[in-house]
């Protein structure tokens, strides 16, 4: 499994370019232009700035069970023809999936609060929380899945935590 | 290849009105006047009180007299990090959406709207969104500010210009909004802040009824006046921590309760947001996992970035 995943989201936050070299992979600079972290063989894809984007939708939030965090599954006509429906409700039920797990009530995250609590919340600044753990987990899925099923079409899902939780970009690029 | 000294970060292009600080590792409300005044009021209090309990504890040489000052302190020192992390954590601000998202949400809306019609002309489209939750129906208002429809719960700050979510209210003693991210820290401070106060209070009385048949002197009638201060602002901590208590027990916000009372419904109102017990609500609202903050404060300014406002 390559890693550059995790060393290229970091590159970006610092603002610079990626010099991290994997077997067979030599990753280009960050892209900030478009918010995306691709790293790609340069010898068989084209620089993504080189596209054009052709049109950003949006998928909301389905509130039907509450307030947890879900995302509609419906499956929006503009990916029609590029991506199977199935390929695409599968994404986002595994990424309901994730954030139900984020925002679980279990056993684990009530000691953790409750231990924060009597540290003075001094324990905050040490550890990463459940919730940030988990949060990480689906950048790192949904970086897997645009590198596997959505980059070959041209097709890029942003992070909706960038958004506040209030809908997934996507955004499709023209294919010339 | 851009400079990354030369790029901004994005706290320096926050639509808000926020003021940060330490390089936007905090956040804070502007007017911070209020915030400072709270601090230094504690800080005073409980200086005064050393200063006195330490004389008494010497003095009398009370057996595990030293207990005092230790609890004194430690409960200080919780009430001063909630108090901190209250004032200078990001309460739960929603980011405003981009350009592109707002015009492709007015389009949906206007393809639901306008299926059945054939006028070409702009109409405005609908700014609330009906949904259901747990049953009970809920209209989803759109903020014509950040360009959103608010998520449940959520509201508009008008001071700090900014959605929130769980929007409690905005206090002007901590100097910040209190939302979801902030609002145990706030019920801690102001439980501490409880306990501090009864604590200070008790054993002031107690060192004043125990001199009072002596002699009194200069500095005994400062305490009397500090313990008529005391007195006095007990009865607003203690009011305010029983209240947010209430709220915490029945999983409600200060905003929520304060419109359930403007609307005078006699029945009374089922809360979607009620986990049903009021061990579940303490758990749900103290204890629950917290989200990182929504807005990338340290986060670098992209080459593409828009103003929302734009």
């Amino acid at each position: 499994m390559l890693n550059w995943t995790k060393c290229l989201s970091s590159c970006f936050k610092l603002g610079k370019s990626c010099e991290h070299k994997n077997a067979g992979f030599r990753p280009n600079t960050v892209r900030p232009k478009l918010g995306f972290w691709i790293c790609y063989n340069a010898q068989s894809m084209q620089a993504a700035d080189d596209l054009l984007v052709k049109k950003r939708i949006y998928i909301q939030r389905d509130y039907s069970n509450g307030m947890a965090v879900r995302f509609q599954t419906r499956f929006p006509n503009e990916l029609d023809g590029k991506i199977s429906p199935e390929a695409f409700a599968h994404t986002i039920s595994v990424l309901n999936e994730k954030y139900q797990e984020a925002e679980q009530m279990s056993c684990s995250t009530y000691c953790e609060s409750c231990m924060a609590c009597l540290t003075g919340y001094l324990l905050l600044m040490c550890i990463d929380t459940h919730y940030k753990k988990v949060l990480k987990s689906i950048s790192k899925y949904i970086d897997d899945q645009n590198n596997t099923v959505y980059w070959p079409k041209r097709i890029l899902i942003k992070d909706p935590f960038e958004s506040g939780l209030r809908s997934i970009e996507i955004v499709i690029f023209d294919d010339n | 290849k851009s400079n990354h000294f030369l790029r901004n970060r994005l706290f320096q292009v926050f639509p808000g009105r926020n003021k940060f600080l330490c390089d936007g590792r905090i956040i804070m409300a502007r007017q911070t006047g209020i915030l400072y005044f709270t601090i230094s009021l504690i800080l005073i209090t409980v200086a005064l009180f050393f200063g006195f309990e330490c004389r008494l504890t010497l003095v009398t040489h009370l057996p595990f007299g030293f207990f005092i000052p230790i609890v004194c302190g430690l409960l200080f020192l919780f009430n001063m990090g909630c108090l901190l992390r209250t004032a200078w954590s990001d309460p739960g601000i929603i980011p405003r959406a981009s350009p592109e998202e707002n015009a492709y949400l007015e389009r949906c809306l206007q393809d639901q709207q306008g299926r059945d019609e054939n006028t070409h002309e702009y109409r405005p489209p609908p700014r609330t969104l009906d949904i259901t939750i747990n049953g009970a129906p809920i209209k989803l208002k759109y903020c014509f500010t950040c360009k959103i429809f608010r998520p449940p719960r959520a509201s508009h700050c008008s001071m700090c210009d900014n959605c929130v979510e769980n929007f409690d209210h905005h206090c002007p003693w901590v100097g910040n909004c209190v939302g979801r991210r902030n609002y145990r820290y706030f019920f801690l401070f102001v439980t501490s802040l409880t306990f501090l106060c009864l604590f200070i209070f008790g054993f002031s009385v107690t060192h004043i009824e125990g001199f009072w048949k002596r002699s009194k002197s200069v500095q005994e009638d400062i305490l009397l006046h500090y313990i008529l201060i005391c007195f006095f602002s007990i009865w607003s901590v203690v009011g305010l921590s029983g209240f947010h208590s209430y709220l915490v027990g029945r999983s409600l916000t200060t905003n929520e309760d304060v419109r359930t009372w403007s609307k005078k419904r006699n029945r009374d109102n089922q809360n979607p947001f009620d986990q049903g017990g009021l061990w579940k609500n303490c758990c749900y609202v103290l204890c629950s996992p917290l989200p990182p903050s929504m807005i990338n404060r340290r986060g670098f300014v992209s080459d593409d970035y828009v103003t929302p406002d734009s």
